[in-house]
């Protein structure tokens, strides 16, 4: 009897020991896990540029603005379109008014920036200078007018990546940031990649109707933007749009010799129709230009034509769906392409309106010459007409918003 | 002379003592177990010859009156070899019963649903016994089923287990029948029955029989998978004060400290008189629960989904299993785009860094199951009966069973059952040939939320996701997120970090679980009616039903036994409008039906039993389930069986009557009703697989109709080896046809066509029935050898199939191919026989589970009960110890479902018999 009672026992250690091995659950099956990001290691931009001399200056920039650390933080990535010491001598010899010349010792350029320039200047345009992520020469797009990326300078301080934007374009041979030659592209750093400018792409200070507020040979245009905003409200009106700070526009705005010609005219030919006599026409019309550009707000001219007027002088695109002025086109943005149209806010309102056409020509990388022509051919089945080219008389002028380049001749959409 | 003296006196003699004997005799006795020389309870004492007897008490006492003397009494109970004993005085007669040794001795009533030996039973059935019970390991004695063959679990939490056989579990099983004391133990508005929270205590139960596969033909539609009845212990027959007294701890996971672990149980009847008894039952179970603790990410497309990589850090729109809130979802490219659109320079870098090309989904910050859910788990059951015999063969049975629990149950979503409320009350007549029962089963959700949904909200009433202002300008939860991270990468950041940064920025504030901040709110929410924008689902469903049979045996005399039997039964749908389509107030939906049982014994190796059934239920045609079983005997105790069986389930209330907005997608019923309710005239479904693919398919709204199952089953069930090796043996095949499922449907909402891009749609996941047949097979295995000294060892291996299964096709199998089970214990050895144990170990592949709330690959399962015992004749008391998954190795049988942890216990019990 104790016999077979062992044996029990014994046979129920086994069976325990049996299920002692085999009770082991496995956890719910894991899949392989995402793999976080990892950083890489290296001289960021910073010290890229660091350990090349031919930057040593745009190094003291970054150094000035405080943001070494910041463009060698191998946790992000950015593009710096930086500037070669050749270009920083261009922009330290206009910074200071000339008082460190071109030829001057590196060390009064490097004084100069480490001193001169205030540190929140030099943060501004590095930050300017500055786009979060990589982007390579060949990822710049190619469609026109130029890539916008967001810069480092933040325009609102609760919806942060509303930025001032930079404006980088890749072309054929040149490719540019803003209205900058780009001399080298992609330099590769651990964090980043960075494009070299011939100079400083400068951040732009003012907006747009700040700007043209303070050209004194744009009165008759800022009168003309007067009249043509009578009985609009907000964004509506052109003065609204040319002071947003984050709008993008290009603005060709006509100098006050242009408007004084397009009322001499005006009333030349009004007059002359009205009378036969090429005297009292010429007289009227010298009255009108005399009367300078309150002749614009008086009844001699329409709300509407006025505001026609103004809208041809606007550029714009229909990216979004409709014509808007939402594009910033510098000189060099405008192709060399022969008949090449660029829509304005007239196609808001007029879609099959053709536009102006923009005639630039180069040398090397620079525009010399840029003309506008009026051009139209509506109403469909009406006359067509080309006006006088205007010329492009002051090029560029950058504003937090927009561009606007003067021309010398008032543009007719019909 | 001397002789007729002698007559004379004799006839005197005779006369007196007929006299004498004419007066009632008491016969006071006692019965003892042989080895123990404990008294046994509950051991029938009858009068050889006439249907006169009664029971033991708890103390092994029996009183009977006799109308003469000598008699011979018949001494039975099972677990005992029953013994005769003759009794000529009034002296207190001393009987021992010896323990029998033999096995499959019991005697089963399901199967037929009148009482036969179990290895006659026509059809497969298992047994557990009140013995059974005191033996086992289980905490729990619902969780001793787990050791049955065939048997798979769906746990839910420490005190909702879900059985079912022969394949198709769920959190909520709707496909198998659950029978407490003759009454349809489910919750009237869910539809399944909530494990043992609501019925018997453990001290109560008399029995516990499972019948494996399609039982409708007996009992009524739903039994497709199974139906499990269990018996209380009649008070004129276990009399008495018990009561168990457990205390112990669970395992609750890694760096969660062990909860403690009570249930105490107490049992008293008493036998008034011969014709009145009572009883009460009150059991109290109560520890911090087990809770869902599956943290992987899952992709989910309506009902169907599966879990992909990643976790909160690496995946923007990652969805925890049990984490909730995180199933909101928004595509960024709606902000981005729109900044792209108005913000010039921004579209470019938008663009260029994938942003607007594929989806950027983002999910909210959710919250952990174990922070949501209060782990203070209560269960506690009050039943009791009063019984009186209108004659010997009459008994009038009231009775009532009330329980309330908290639990977590996992639907399409998972839900909190807290305070969740269940009476139920019958009368009852029973005869020896017939009996009559209405029964009414009242349910009360209580405080029960939709954790998913009420998270959601809870969410939204923290911080919205996306709002505007007056103005029409944007803000919320996604803004904020949309605003960070864009400025962020702006800043150089990389997509991870710019991800954490933005999560970080729109979570600050993000109430912490667990604060008052969070609870104020939490509450407030989880406390308003779904219909009000909460997540309070207020069920207050009711069942009413009347049901009778009749034996016709004793008329027929035995040429053929006829059973007849019908019931009705209706529920009373009250949800307010937070489950069923009653928000104008409750309806009701009632089924009726009726069968036959034709039995004949045609050679005394062969009987044949057929039925059939007819059941009708409203916005249903009436439908006809047979069945047909032949019992061939082979030898004593040794049976073949054969059955072809059938079962059917209309759709559930819920299948018929939800309207529940579940995460992005509204489930509404099969009723024609909801025609008109969703305007589908003017404004149909469409599939919304084709709608997705850009080609919409119109979708007519379903007709359903009730699934059905067709099943055959062959088995054998035989003693060996000197009665002491029982064998079972089953073998499967069933069919199913009109499968009951679910397809997801868009409905535009803004009044576009759908082929309109601009139109806007939402999901509807409508009943269908499957297009196809899916078959099952299967064969079950079990063997009970009893070894010396009472030892016994035992084991049993099962496999469930499904095959045929369309492309495309959800069945919800829910089944490991293999599963088997060991168990190795002995009721008494040792110094007096005092000592017991059992050791169970279960296991069961894994397999791929499917569910309307997650899907996934289940690990094979491995637990480990064991239980040791030391027998207190004196005080008539037990003590043991005992561990459920002693070796807590956490499982788990559902995904999403909560992770099961060891349960250790020492219990003490007065008086367990």
């Amino acid at each position: 009897m104790k016999n077979i009672y062992n044996k029990v026992i014994l046979s129920f250690l086994v069976l325990s020991v049996f299920l002692l091995i085999v009770s082991c659950n496995k956890q719910p099956e894991q899949l392989p896990p995402i793999a976080t990001p990892t950083y890489p290691s290296g001289n960021g931009i910073a010290a890229t540029l660091a350990a090349n001399p031919n930057y040593s200056f745009y190094t003291a920039l970054i150094a000035r603005a405080g943001l070494t650390q910041t463009l060698n933080d191998n946790s992000k990535t950015f593009t710096l379109f930086a500037t070669d010491n050749t270009g920083m001598k261009i922009f330290v010899n206009a910074a200071s008014g000339g008082a460190v010349p071109l030829n001057a010792p590196d060390d009064a350029f490097l004084g100069f920036i480490n001193t001169a320039l205030p540190a929140s200047s030099a943060a501004g345009i590095v930050n300017y200078n500055t786009v979060g992520q990589v982007f390579k020469s060949t990822s710049i797009g190619t469609s026109f007018p130029n890539y916008p990326l967001p810069s480092e300078i933040v325009l609102d301080s609760i919806q942060t990546f509303v930025r001032l934007p930079i404006f980088p374009s890749v072309g054929s041979p040149y490719s540019y940031v803003n209205n900058v030659p780009i001399t080298a592209v992609d330099m590769a750093a651990s964090n980043g990649i960075i494009h070299t400018a011939y100079s400083i792409a400068a951040p732009p200070q003012a907006t747009l109707k700040q700007m043209i507020a303070a050209e004194t040979n744009l009165s008759y245009f800022r009168a003309a933007v007067a009249r043509a905003d009578s009985g609009s409200t907000g964004l509506n009106k052109f003065d609204s749009l040319l002071g947003y700070g984050v709008t993008n526009m290009t603005v060709l705005a006509p100098n006050d010799a242009a408007f004084q010609s397009l009322v001499f005219g005006l009333v030349y030919s009004q007059v002359y129709a009205a009378t036969g006599s090429a005297s009292i026409a010429t007289a009227q019309a010298n009255g009108a230009v005399a009367a300078g550009p309150a002749f614009l707000s008086t009844n001699n001219v329409t709300t509407e034509m006025v505001k026609g007027i103004v809208a041809y002088h606007f550029l714009a695109s229909n990216a979004s769906g409709a014509y808007i002025p939402d594009i910033r086109v510098f000189s060099v943005n405008f192709p060399i392409t022969p008949g090449f149209f660029v829509k304005t806010l007239v196609n808001s309102s007029v879609a099959a309106h053709p536009g102006i056409l923009a005639t630039p020509a180069y040398t090397g990388p620079v525009v010399t010459s840029l003309k506008f022509t009026g051009y139209g051919t509506f109403p469909s089945g009406g006359t067509p007409y080309s006006g006088t080219a205007a010329n492009a008389v002051k090029l560029d002028n950058h504003a937090a918003n927009g561009v606007y380049h003067i021309i010398d001749e008032v543009l007719l959409p019909q | 002379m001397r002789n007729y003296l002698s007559i004379a006196v004799l006839s005197f003699t005779l006369v007196l003592s007929l006299g004498a004997f004419s007066q009632p005799v008491i016969i006071n006795g006692n019965v003892r177990n042989s080895n123990t020389k404990e008294g046994a309870g509950a051991v029938s004492v009858v009068i050889k010859g006439s249907t006169g007897g009664t029971f033991t008490d708890d103390k092994g006492n029996f009183k009977l009156t006799v109308r003469s003397l000598p008699v011979t009494l018949v001494v039975s109970s099972v677990g005992y070899e029953t013994k005769e004993v003759g009794v000529e005085g009034t002296a207190l007669v001393q009987i021992d019963l010896k323990p029998s040794a033999d096995l499959g001795q019991e005697i089963v009533i399901s199967a037929s649903r009148v009482p036969q030996k179990i290895l006659e039973s026509p059809v497969s059935i298992e047994r557990i016994s009140a013995a059974n019970l005191r033996n086992s390991p289980a905490a729990n004695f619902y969780d001793a089923i787990t050791a049955l063959k065939g048997v798979d679990i769906t746990t839910s939490s420490l005190i909702f287990s879900t059985p079912t056989t022969r394949g198709f579990n769920s959190s909520g099983n709707t496909r198998f029948n659950q029978l407490v004391d003759g009454m349809d133990n489910q919750a009237p508005g869910l539809n399944f029955s909530v494990g043992a929270i609501i019925g018997l205590s453990e001290l109560d139960v008399d029995n516990m029989e499972l019948l494996s596969g399609a039982s409708s033909a007996l009992y009524g539609p739903g039994g497709m998978n199974g139906t499990l009845l269990i018996s209380s212990k009649n008070p004129f027959k276990y009399q008495g004060l018990s009561f168990i007294v457990k205390e112990g701890f669970m395992q609750r996971g890694s760096g969660v400290s062990p909860s403690p672990y009570t249930n105490w149980s107490l049992r008293w009847a008493k036998k008034v008189s011969e014709k009145f008894a009572f009883k009460i039952n009150a059991e109290l179970v109560q520890a911090k629960d087990w809770t869902g603790n599956d943290y992987r990410n899952y992709s989910r497309t309506g009902t169907t989904g599966g879990v992909i990589p990643g976790n909160r850090q690496t995946d923007p729109n990652y969805d925890g299993i049990n984490v909730y809130g995180d199933e909101t979802s928004v595509d960024m490219r709606l902000l981005f785009s729109g900044i792209a659109a108005n913000l010039p320079g921004a579209a470019d870098f938008i663009n260029a860094n994938g942003l607007l090309a594929t989806p950027q989904n983002v999910s909210r910050t959710g919250y952990l199951e174990k922070d949501l859910v209060d782990p203070n788990t209560v269960n506690f059951k009050l039943s009791g009966s009063l019984n009186y015999k209108l004659s010997e063969n009459t008994e009038l049975v009231a009775a009532g069973y009330w329980g309330t629990g908290n639990t977590i149950y996992t639907g399409s979503d998972r839900y909190s059952l807290k305070d969740f409320k269940m009476g139920q009350y019958k009368i009852e007549l029973n005869n020896k040939n017939w009996m009559l029962r209405a029964y009414t089963t009242q349910e009360n959700a209580g405080q029960s939320f939709n954790l998913t949904a009420t998270t959601r909200i809870f969410n939204e009433a923290w911080k919205p996701s996306v709002a505007f202002t007056p103005a029409g300008t944007p803000y919320g939860w996604y803004v904020d997120y949309a605003y960070t991270y864009l400025s962020d990468r702006m800043n150089g950041m990389n997509n991870y970090d710019a991800h954490q940064a933005a999560r970080a920025f729109a979570d600050i504030g993000r109430p912490v679980a667990g604060t008052t901040a969070f609870t104020s709110v939490y509450d407030g929410i989880r406390k308003t009616p779904i219909s009000k924008g909460g997540g309070l689902l207020l069920d207050k469903s009711s069942l009413y039903a009347v049901e009778g049979s009749y034996n016709l045996s004793s008329i027929t005399n035995g040429f053929l036994d006829i059973l007849l039997g019908a019931n009705y039964k209706t529920y009373r749908l009250n949800s307010q409008g937070t489950l069923f389509s009653d928000s104008t107030g409750p309806f009701n939906v009632a089924q009726y039906g009726a069968f036959v049982q034709l039995s004949k014994k045609i050679t005394h190796f062969l009987n044949l039993t057929a039925s059939g059934r007819y059941d009708k239920a409203d916005n249903f045609s009436g439908h006809f389930t047979p069945r047909v079983t032949a019992v061939v005997k082979l030898a004593e105790n040794n049976n073949l069986r054969f059955s072809y069986q059938t079962a059917y389930r209309f759709p559930s209330n819920q299948q018929q009557w939800i309207n529940l907005q579940v995460g992005s997608t509204l489930l509404v019923g099969s009723n024609p009703s909801f025609v008109n309710y969703l305007n589908l005239q003017a404004n149909p479904l469409y599939d919304a697989q084709s709608y997705l693919a850009g080609n919409p398919v119109l979708v007519p709204f379903p007709s359903v109709k009730p699934e059905s199952v067709s099943s055959f089953e062959a088995g054998y069930k035989g003693l060996m080896i000197d009665n002491r090796l029982l064998i079972d043996l089953y073998g499967y095949w069933g069919q199913y046809q009109n499968f009951l499922s679910r397809t997801n449907t868009v409905q535009v909402t803004n009044g576009k066509p759908i082929t309109d891009p601009s139109a806007t749609v939402r999901n509807i996941s409508v009943v269908i029935n499957a297009t196809g047949n899916v078959k099952t097979y299967g064969f079950g295995l079990s063997a009970d050898y009893r070894l010396p000294l009472n030892f016994v060892i035992g084991g049993n291996i099962a496999s469930d199939n499904l095959t045929d299964v369309p492309a495309n096709f959800v069945a919800y199998f829910n089944s490991p191919k293999y599963k088997a089970n060991m168990n190795f214990g002995n009721t008494g050895f040792g110094p007096k026989k005092l000592l017991g144990f059992n050791v169970a170990y279960r296991w069961q592949e894994g397999f791929y589970y499917q569910g309307d709330f997650a899907n996934g690959n289940l690990p094979a399962v491995h637990t480990l009960d064991a239980q040791i015992s030391l027998k207190l004749p004196k005080t008539k008391s037990i003590i043991k110890l005992g561990a459920n998954n002693l070796l807590n190795q956490y499982y788990y049988n559902g995904i999403g479902n909560s992770q099961i942890g060891g349960l250790y216990y020492i219990s003490f019990g007065y008086n367990v018999y």
